[in-house]
């Protein structure tokens, strides 16, 4: 597999999973890569990503795998990239990986919210359990992200409060962050807007995926 | 920029139609230009961002140095809630800036139903609706598109409205704002002179407004690129048209009276913006654009020459608006050779006598000829148009759509080389809307009652499970009638039917008849004077004053001979003399 390891900053944070995944493949044939299609009926550029990123939240360091058909050099192929790319989106690196995604396990997020709101949010995650209703395509069920997310404050810039977060991101389980901000707003009231981003992913063992 | 702009797009449902960043926007430093246009669609953002109209003048405007063409586009209702919640204005999608701070909105009106949002948007920007009620320090709101050719029913809410196409005499107005230097009085007075300007609310009302006409398509302006957007719209896809105006004639339709001269581009132009598109968007699909593909001369050229360039790059190149009469063999194998695209044929009517009236010259052989191509290609499903309520229309008519949907059945049993897939013929029935500048503009529409009597006339006529009817709404039938034909009182109607909270009105599932109906009772305004009344030929009609191009002397020949069902032969065939050649300067006809 060729591995892209890309940003999702600025407004793109607000492109959705499936908009994302045309956007690139629309990418790839401005900057002309030479992407392996899919056979069939219908054939598509092959993509796969590393864990769709919730609406809202950066990206610092996402995972796309694509196949290639012919051999590149992938500084340039790099360059063309970024020069097709949308804003928003940059490119980092590109490398061949046989690592499989299924061993993403759990994902890092780093959590920016301005300091006055940090004592209340302190508060908050002090709560013996913070319940939540998590609702996907097979129906609800109710999570506790105390027991799930496991977050520390790791410091201080311009008045706002940095806490690091680690979430489950994987096939079996996959939390996100933003329920945190969600249920802090319905029990406090305090509706600001958190900034989040996603930075690695890890294995089972917490080793660095890439 | 307005702020809480993280707050307000974390909030909505489609957060990235209001982020503006797509590839290809265009955004400059507000700084460096002279002149800030908000160009406003006036509904959601997946139909707007389908609008050829709007992106080619998007990028037109933005070739200028000296302007910043932004575009905006009417919220969604979430969005509208949480601007009036938060008393945030409504903003344009690039800068973020209020509508305010612009020296101009401009609206392009691409269907009546959509007028509900030009009050919306404005009032969601705190700019008065009416032109009466603002000042200097307001900006200069515009409109155009094909709605213009009957400006009056909004008429009242605009300061200047440009009728014809806008790269023809957009730029000369943007220059005149230039030379008054933003002193707006003048600036209206002499946007007068310019050819296709009307200017409704200031000093007195221009006699004649000649519509303004693009007489060489091939030199004119095309945009390289296009803002491709992130979230799926409705037509996501190049659209490269191919030409304007239609040789044939039809006495019903606008859009064949409106868009003449018939002006097609060369090959050669086509398919380097086709190549030149295809490069800056990414987009793997190209539709050729034109109100009838097949009658483009050069067609087998054209689509020999794109698939060229298409096929190794896994482009699909789709070919809409074919016509039944001169479907051929070669165009078939276009189409079937790239990716399968569905069929579909308009014969408008059910029976010849009727498809004489509307001067839609297609035959039964026609019909069975298409058939027998698509069928040996491997067709399965067609799609038929069909009107109810046209002129001198009969049950006898009625019953012959659901004949003729029936015959595409037989063909398809006759033709078809694999009859296991079996099927499927949709008859989509659309009723009859008199639109001025046609030959039918002083016909009458049919009433409610008289729409629902056909429909079920139809309903019952139809005997095989194998053709399937879908048919428009008849209340937003009546509606648009109203819109099309109407004149300056509708103006307090279309406000108070917005004070009531009509909005969206294209969307089934935001219309709401009722308050409409209350809204005209409120007015004084009884539909059915604009839509059911029979006009004489001597009627000064609101639209009289707008040059479009074809002559009503035109219009009214044609529309004696639709009463004998006698048909016009095509522009090509021969000149009809619809006095088009008038307002052009060179010799523009085919």
């Amino acid at each position: 597999m060729t591995r892209i390891v890309f940003s999702k900053t600025g407004y793109a944070k607000y492109i959705s999973h499936l908009d994302l995944t045309r956007c690139m493949a629309r990418m790839f044939a401005r900057a002309e890569v030479p992407i392996w299609y899919t056979e069939g009926f219908n054939p598509h550029p092959y993509m796969v990503f590393s864990a769709a990123l919730p609406i809202g939240v950066y990206g610092e360091n996402e995972l796309l795998d694509i196949k290639v058909t012919e051999k590149c050099n992938f500084t340039e192929l790099l360059d063309r990239m970024n020069k097709a790319a949308p804003e928003g989106i940059s490119f980092k690196e590109i490398y061949e990986s046989d690592k499989d995604f299924k061993f993403i396990d759990k994902a890092i997020y780093k959590i920016v919210i301005p300091e006055n709101t940090s004592v209340k949010f302190n508060e908050f995650l002090e709560s013996p359990e913070i319940p939540v209703l998590k609702k996907t395509k097979k129906g609800e069920s109710t999570v506790d992200l105390k027991a799930e997310i496991q977050i520390k404050e790791i410091g201080k810039e311009n008045r706002m409060t940095v806490y690091e977060a680690i979430a489950p991101c994987g096939n079996e389980k996959n939390i996100s962050p933003t329920l945190l901000s969600g249920a802090f707003a319905e029990k406090t009231g305090d509706d600001t807007v958190f900034t989040i981003s996603r930075t690695a992913f890890l294995t089972k063992n917490s080793e660095n995926f890439r | 920029m307005i702020e809480n702009i993280d707050k307000i797009l974390s909030s909505v449902s489609k957060p990235s139609w209001y982020i503006g960043t797509e590839l290809n926007s265009v955004h400059k430093n507000k700084e460096d230009v002279h002149t800030r246009v908000a160009y406003c669609f006036p509904d959601l953002y997946d139909v707007g961002m389908s609008h050829l109209g709007m992106k080619l003048l998007y990028h037109m405007m933005n070739e200028r140095d000296d302007l910043w063409c932004e575009r905006v586009f009417a919220p969604n209702t979430d969005m509208e809630e949480i601007l009036r919640k938060t008393n945030t204005p409504l903003f344009a999608l690039e800068s973020k800036d209020p509508l305010r701070d612009f020296d101009f909105v401009a609206f392009t009106l691409v269907y009546e139903l959509s007028y509900t949002g030009i009050l919306n948007m404005l009032d969601l920007a705190g700019i008065p609706i009416y032109a009466k009620d603002r000042t200097e320090n307001d900006p200069i709101i515009i409109a155009g598109g094909p709605c213009m050719c009957n400006p009056e029913p909004i008429a009242d809410f605009f300061d200047v409205i440009d009728i014809g196409e806008g790269e023809e005499n957009l730029n000369e107005l943007f220059d005149l704002y230039k030379e008054c230097g933003k002193n707006k009085n003048e600036f209206l007075e002499k946007a007068k002179n310019i050819r296709g300007m009307y200017v409704p609310n200031h000093g007195t009302k221009q006699n004649e407004v000649v519509r303004a006409v693009i007489e060489d398509l091939s030199s004119s302006y095309y945009p390289d690129k296009l803002v491709v957007p992130f979230a799926q719209v409705v037509h996501d896809r190049i659209s490269l048209e191919i030409m304007r105006g239609c040789i044939r004639g039809c006495r019903f339709c606008q859009a064949g009276m409106i868009y003449r001269p018939y002006r097609q581009k060369s090959v050669e132009r086509l398919k380097a913006d086709a190549v030149k598109l295809c490069e800056s968007t990414g987009y793997d699909e190209i539709s050729l654009l034109s109100l009838s593909t097949s009658d483009f001369q050069k067609l087998p050229e054209l689509a020999e020459s794109l698939r060229e360039y298409c096929i190794p790059r896994k482009i699909s190149l789709a070919l809409p608006s074919l016509r039944i009469d001169n479907f051929s063999k070669e165009i078939s194998d276009e189409i079937s050779s790239i990716r399968k695209t569905g069929l579909t044929f308009a014969p408008e009517a059910g029976t010849q006598r009727l498809r004489d009236v509307i001067n839609k010259n297609i035959t039964d052989e026609d019909i069975e000829r298409s058939c027998k191509i698509a069928f040996e290609n491997g067709a399965s499903a067609v799609k038929l148009y069909f009107m109810i309520g046209l002129p001198t229309e009969t049950d006898e008519d009625i019953i012959g759509i659901a004949k003729t949907a029936q015959q595409v059945v037989e063909y398809f049993y006759k033709y078809a080389t694999n009859r296991s897939r079996g099927i499927s013929v949709t008859i989509s029935c659309a009723t009859f809307v008199p639109k001025p500048h046609t030959p039918f503009q002083w016909e009458a529409q049919l009433t409610l009652e008289e729409i629902n009597r056909r429909q079920n006339l139809l309903k019952n006529s139809i005997t095989s499970k194998k053709v399937h009817l879908k048919y428009h709404d008849a209340d937003t039938t009546v509606l648009e009638g109203v819109f099309a034909r109407g004149d300056r009182k509708i103006a307090q109607l279309i406000e108070k039917a917005w004070r009531l909270g009509c909005r969206l009105d294209a969307w089934t599932e935001h219309f709401d008849f009722a308050r409409w109906q209350k809204a005209a009772e409120e007015c004084g305004i009884n539909f059915y004077d604009y839509t059911a009344r029979k006009r004489s030929f001597d009627e000064e009609l609101p639209w009289n004053f707008v040059n479009i191009g074809v002559s009503q002397a035109f219009m009214q020949r044609e529309c004696e001979k639709a009463y004998n069902a006698e048909t016009t032969p095509n522009c090509i065939e021969k000149c009809s003399g619809c006095g088009m050649n008038k307002i052009c300067k060179g010799d523009v006809c085919p």
